[in-house]
């Protein structure tokens, strides 16, 4: 539509009267894209601000990477050598920690984007430090997002359940256990559940991934094992989440109880269950998938624990491990990736969204 | 005064928030009144002592929970234990709460960029896995007092409370007596103490529940891996002494089961305080015309 | 407790046989039940008797000695019967064997069985044996070194190891500080090395040492300096190659090292040089990372999962009280007993003062310490080294009644009141400051180094010396340490093989100031000429001459009067090894040699050991 004049004030009339060009043009056309441009670049903002952030949260932490080693192993092994100055220069160097802070930031941020290059590891010298995370990444992949996916969809339908059959006995025992038991650590009922199953009645094992006498390959024997083995820490974590998500999604399903929509569907004649699985549920389970993605963070932090006590070759034990050796590469390295797996999920569930949902309006 | 009634009518309407409120006073009087228990307990003796009693008691008359690896009596440890983590939690749950509101106030009121840039800040906070940087900080922290405990697990628990009281400061910002009070030329920070805060107050105190919570939640992660604070003995630790001497094949499994359901309870507790509130001023939550 | 299992029982519960075990489990423990009412009620029945958890008595309905023991499976990729499984720290390395590099071999993996010295010194019987060098001869004037190498000796790959490798290792090694055991010794001292024949080196000094050859002998742990093949290294960068499977020359070769396990197989190596001298018998030796929940690892030990470690003081007593057969205990006293360090600095204060140091002598409680603190009974210690055969002959019986060490608080009393007396509020000052001391200790609160300084810091407040005691963690209690801001110390010292590697240590030319970092000499700035001049001619003597007495003698009074160092007590530490499938282990009674598995003296242990019989679960 283009604009009139109007008669008092003088205006450009081939600027307010031709239609808008190029890619302000395209952009004005496609909300959906311009929506999606600038939630990407408020990704690669976000992403930046958490690096940098941890990067120097890390480096200021006291102690000496190099030194520290030295020291353990003169304590636990009579270890003999002399700390030379040579040898601690030489790897204050190797591993970054020489110059002021801000040279070392932009080194490694560097080496970090240009390369994809880590640097070295500590606890494995020489190997870098992505191949220590690459070797771990894979069972924390399979352990989280095995249990935390698990743990939603359970949650979510035995919570819709919940709310949908408001003040029935089993739904308000599940809530009261749920709200009873919704924030226990996992790791809490890790300790039980390895008590009970693996010390008690031996039925399961306490520790490790895989049963050391199966050569690792994608045989149904080595899956076995690993499932096995997977079994307690999986429970441990999908235990509580279900507890979590079974409340928030009662929280979102019992307010659109009364809607006008369900008494009309109601009135036609439609069954319980199709109007829960039809009508309720696409109402609740949408903002679920939003909060599933922040929630990831969280079922990182509560998995560190859990990979720690059943000894699960994972990122979580990887992290402790350079923690406790002062590893900055492999601790920047471990973190980083878990921000980056949670702010590339939420984004790309944020991306989702209106796919899904055609509600949703992306103002300016 | 009015205040006070208020206060005592929205508990008695729901019985979530008075059970939750129930079992947390309980504990804070036990903790109130915990040196004057250990002092019982101990009569003459330090029982939280290194060396007090012989190690490895089992329970008798004498040491209700048996006594730990050094000789230190378990019941008193964990009585004073409880004491800790609920300052702890209190501290940085204020500590959280404060800053909380103050973020959430200044971005949700004043909007613009200024809200663009602080909610992304709390929004990466929040996302981001932040038990590495925990950790990290843990290193610092081996000989530190109880109050610097609190402040430093309150740096990581505050977005939680931001998060949730920006987002009914900016559904609040938008209601009439609002606009009403805007009308009759009253500063900002007027209005923003004699409308707003009392409107407010409830999720003021979801925000402490959830950070006070998220902050011991914390702290006895960090301890039960052994990279706690010394120093500061509170339940986390006392656990983390149980996996670590293998107190359960010991036999001594009320230094591992008591931390446990206290801390168990403790957090139920809050969580019912949470749901509870929400309910009271969420009144759709409650029940639904003809239910 | 070393009874023999029956071997004449037929095949034993499986631990697969779930209600077995569980009825097994819940009678043997009867204040841990499945369920809380099994809990409860043994929770009362409790109540009425007290007792440590560990001296519980055995049921009255079970004998006492053949208590029958559930074999679990170990999850190893070999034959239980031909393994001796051990029971070791966290493993993070696992695909690197060099040494040199910073993480670049596992420690306590095994190596050490693989890893030969040229001398083996055993603490346990006193002797120096020959191994991969047959033996050793300074010139008159301690400037040259001829050793001898065994011309039966070859490398795991069947290359013959002899005085080449040894003038390659030396030479590669000692203009190389910034490796791991480069510099140094090898710097210091070391001019040239000659090899006039394969069998034979010999070392030229740029400065004369008797003690050069100690670099090469296994006394505590591993060597200072091992041997390296030539035909390996020559052609490798010594900061990158991994040397993985490792080539060595010992009885044991690497089979595999399984990451997600956390494990170390070793078999034995058909083709072992010395295997007239040395017959392992275990076919295969696991290394394995231990739980770090010791219900779990000592719930291992129980069910001989494990063949060596694996299992804690507190479990292992238990264990032993309630009738466990295959439990045998073998203590044995750490190279470095636990000491105080005391600063010597004037800019300290009152510390300065010789009688400061006797009046925390005489408020050090050594027996109670020995005793209660401690997890396992040890004695106290008199002499800043351990109590070993070999270390006899540095005692001087005499000196050590001259100067008495006793738990006397009115003797201490009466040394500070001389030095710092009592001011009219009551508080002890010197100089007109009251004085205050700082204790520091690298250990954790919960750890025995941190109670003992405890109790000393309880003991000095009853003579009016308050005192402030911390805990530091690693680098932190480092820097501190090195720096000398401390007052008194609470860890540990000693030495390998003779005192004067001690006492070189605390010469006044090595103290710095206090502020500035020690570099790891003289922590604690004592200052004494005289002892300088006495230790400094020593440096050059050979300890076990006659010349060489009367200074040791010296240097030890003069110790004994200034006290740089409080030993405290002998650090005993328990080795536990199951009985279930091999026996002959070391024991208190027969101790033929260090119980410790992570010193090469273990494969002597394993040439004399003998399987049970006893086969693995299916």
């Amino acid at each position: 539509m283009t604009a009139e004049a109007p008669p008092v004030v003088t205006v450009d009339k081939s600027q307010a009267s031709a239609p808008p060009t190029g890619v302000r043009a395209w952009l004005s056309r496609h909300p959906l894209a311009a929506y999606a441009i600038r939630r990407f670049g408020l990704y690669l903002v976000e992403l930046w601000g958490a690096l940098t952030i941890t990067f120097f949260f890390f480096r200021l932490m006291p102690g000496d990477p190099v030194r520290t080693l030295i020291q353990t192993l003169q304590q636990n092994y009579i270890y003999n050598a002399e700390a030379s100055a040579e040898l601690i220069a030489r790897y204050r160097t190797e591993f970054g920690l020489d110059g002021n802070l801000f040279s070392q930031y932009i080194k490694y941020m560097e080496k970090l984007f240009l390369h994809g290059d880590m640097g070295p590891s500590l606890i494995n010298y020489p190997t870098p430090a992505q191949t220590v995370i690459l070797r771990a990444l894979p069972w924390t992949i399979a352990l989280l997002g095995i249990s935390a996916v698990l743990a939603w969809i359970l949650g979510v339908i035995i919570g819709a359940i919940a709310g949908w059959r408001r003040g029935k006995l089993g739904s308000r025992i599940t809530t009261n256990l749920a709200i009873a038991l919704a924030h226990v650590p996992y790791f809490f009922v890790a300790l039980i559940l390895v008590y009970v199953f693996a010390y008690t009645l031996g039925m399961l094992p306490a520790r490790s991934a895989y049963d050391s006498s199966i050569t690792p390959g994608i045989t149904p024997e080595f899956i076995g094992s690993v499932l096995k083995y997977g079994l307690l820490p999986g429970l441990s974590i999908v235990v509580i989440g279900t507890f979590g998500w079974i409340l928030s999604t009662r929280m979102l399903m019992v307010p659109i109880l009364g809607e006008d929509y369900l008494v009309y569907a109601e009135a036609k004649g439609l069954k319980g269950s199709r109007i829960l699985t039809r009508y309720a549920l696409r109402n609740c389970y949408l903002p679920q998938i939003t909060a599933f993605g922040i929630s990831l963070g969280f079922i990182f932090n509560g998995n560190v624990l859990v990979e720690q006590l059943f000894n699960y070759p994972g990122l979580g034990t990887t992290l402790v491990t350079a923690i406790q050796q002062l590893d900055f590469n492999t601790i920047l390295g471990v973190t980083n990736i878990a921000i980056f797996s949670v702010l590339t999920a939420v984004l790309l569930l944020d991306l989702l969204l209106p796919l899904l949902d055609p509600r949703v309006k992306y103002w300016k | 005064m009015r205040l006070l009634h208020a206060v005592l009518r929205t508990i008695r309407n729901s019985r979530r928030l008075a059970t939750g409120l129930a079992i947390l006073a309980a504990m804070i009087l036990v903790a109130l009144f915990s040196p004057l228990i250990i002092k019982l307990i101990g009569g003459g003796t330090n029982p939280i002592e290194v060396a007090a009693y012989e190690k490895w008691l089992v329970p008798s008359a004498d040491h209700l929970l048996g006594t730990d690896q050094f000789g230190r009596d378990v019941f008193a440890m964990v009585i004073s234990a409880l004491s800790v983590s609920l300052q702890i939690g209190a501290i940085a749950g204020v500590i959280s709460t404060v800053v909380g509101v103050i973020v959430a106030f200044v971005s949700g009121y004043k909007g613009g960029w200024i809200d663009g840039v602080l909610s992304t800040f709390t929004g990466v906070l929040l996302v981001i896995p932040t038990f590495p940087l925990l950790v990290a900080l843990s290193a610092y922290a081996k000989n530190v007092t109880l109050f610097q405990v609190g402040v430093m697990i309150s740096i990581f628990a505050w977005p939680f409370a931001a998060k949730t009281i920006r987002s009914q400061v900016l559904s609040l910002r938008s209601r009439p007596y609002v606009d009403l009070a805007r009308v009759t030329k009253a500063r900002d920070m007027e209005i923003i103490v004699t409308e707003l805060l009392p409107n407010l107050l409830p999720f003021i105190g979801v925000g402490f529940a959830s950070s006070a919570l998220g902050a011991i939640f914390g702290l006895v992660g960090l301890e039960v891996i052994g990279l706690g604070p010394g120093g500061v003995i509170d339940l986390g630790h006392i656990i983390f002494n149980a996996i670590n001497t293998g107190a359960l094949t010991l036999g001594a499994w009320p230094m591992f089961v008591v931390p446990i359901v206290l801390l168990t309870a403790l957090f139920a507790a809050l969580n019912m305080v949470n749901i509870g509130l929400e309910e009271v001023y969420n009144p759709r939550l409650r029940g639904v015309a003809g239910e | 407790m070393n009874t023999e299992s029956p071997r004449n029982e037929g095949p034993r519960p499986q631990y697969e046989d779930v209600e077995d075990v569980v009825r097994y489990q819940l009678s043997r423990r009867s204040l841990v039940g499945g369920g809380a009412a099994a809990a409860l009620t043994a929770f009362l029945a409790a109540c009425s008797d007290s007792g440590s958890y560990s001296d519980k008595p055995a049921d009255t309905n079970k004998p006492a000695a053949t208590k029958s023991i559930q074999i679990g499976k170990a999850n190893i990729p070999v034959p239980r019967d031909q393994s001796v499984i051990v029971g070791q720290v966290e493993y993070t390395v696992f695909d690197s064997f060099n040494g040199m590099i910073p993480n670049g071999s596992p420690n306590g993996a095994g190596v050490e069985l693989a890893t030969e010295p040229l001398f083996f010194l055993s603490f346990a019987t006193g002797k120096l044996t020959p191994w991969l060098a047959t033996e050793y001869k300074y010139n008159d004037d301690h400037t040259e070194l001829t050793m001898k190498f065994d011309p039966k000796a070859h490398w795991n790959d069947g290359k013959p190891l002899g005085a080449n490798d040894f003038r390659f290792t030396v030479m590669a090694l000692k203009d190389r500080p910034d490796l791991f055991g480069g510099g140094g010794e090898l710097k210091e001292f070391v001019k040239d090395v000659e090899v006039p024949d394969p069998q034979t080196a010999v070392v030229k000094f740029l400065k004369p040492t008797p003690r050069f050859h100690y670099n090469f002998i296994a006394a505590i742990a591993g060597a200072p300096n091992n041997i390296m093949p030539e035909h390996i290294w020559k052609s490798q960068d010594l900061t990158k190659y991994k040397d993985n499977p490792p080539v060595r020359s010992g009885p044991y070769k690497l089979k595999q090292a399984i990451r997600n396990q956390k494990m170390f197989v070793w078999e034995k190596d058909p083709n072992y040089w010395n295997k007239d001298k040395l017959d392992v018998k275990p076919q295969y030796v696991i290394f394995q990372s231990t739980s770090k929940q010791l219900d779990q690892a000592s719930l291992s030990f129980e069910r001989a999962e494990f063949d060596v470690g694996s299992i804690d003081t507190q479990h292992a007593t238990q264990l032993a009280n309630t009738g466990y057969p295959n439990l045998v205990t073998t203590q044995f006293h750490d190279p470095n007993p636990r000491v105080m360090w005391l600063n010597c600095d004037p800019a300290r204060g009152v510390m300065a003062e010789p009688k400061m140091h006797w009046a925390i002598n005489y408020c050090l409680d050594r027996e109670k310490i020995g005793t209660s603190v401690w997890d396992v009974k040890v004695p106290p210690a008199n002499y800043p080294w351990a109590d070993y055969p070999t270390n006899d002959k540095w005692k001087n019986d005499e000196l050590a009644n001259k100067y008495k060490f006793e738990y006397n608080l009115d003797k201490a009393a009466e040394a500070l009141d001389e030095i710092a007396p009592k001011n009219a509020a009551g508080k002890r000052t010197y100089k007109g400051k009251e004085i205050n001391l700082e204790i520091i200790t690298p250990a954790q609160v919960d750890k025995a180094e941190y109670a003992i300084a405890n109790v000393l810091k309880a003991d000095l407040a009853k003579v009016g010396v308050p005192c402030t005691l911390r805990s530091l963690s690693g680098s932190v209690h480092d820097e501190k340490f090195q720096r000398g801001e401390y007052d008194i110390d609470s860890s540990w010292a000693g030495f390998a093989i003779d005192p004067a590697q001690l006492y070189t240590d605390w010469d006044s030319s090595k103290a710095q100031p206090i502020g500035k970092n020690a570099a790891n000499k003289n922590k604690m700035r004592f200052r004494d000429p005289k002892f300088d001049e006495v230790s400094r001619k020593l440096s050059g003597m050979d300890p076990n001459s006659e010349e060489a007495k009367p200074l040791l003698d010296e240097a030890l009074e003069i110790y004994f009067q200034k006290l740089p160092l409080l030993p405290v007590i002998q650090t005993g530490y328990p080795q536990f090894f199951n009985t279930a499938f091999w026996k002959g282990w070391p024991t208190d009674e027969d101790l033929y040699e260090v119980p410790l598995n992570w010193w090469p003296h273990f494969t002597l242990i394993l040439g004399k050991i003998e399987a049970t019989g006893q086969k693995g679960p299916a």
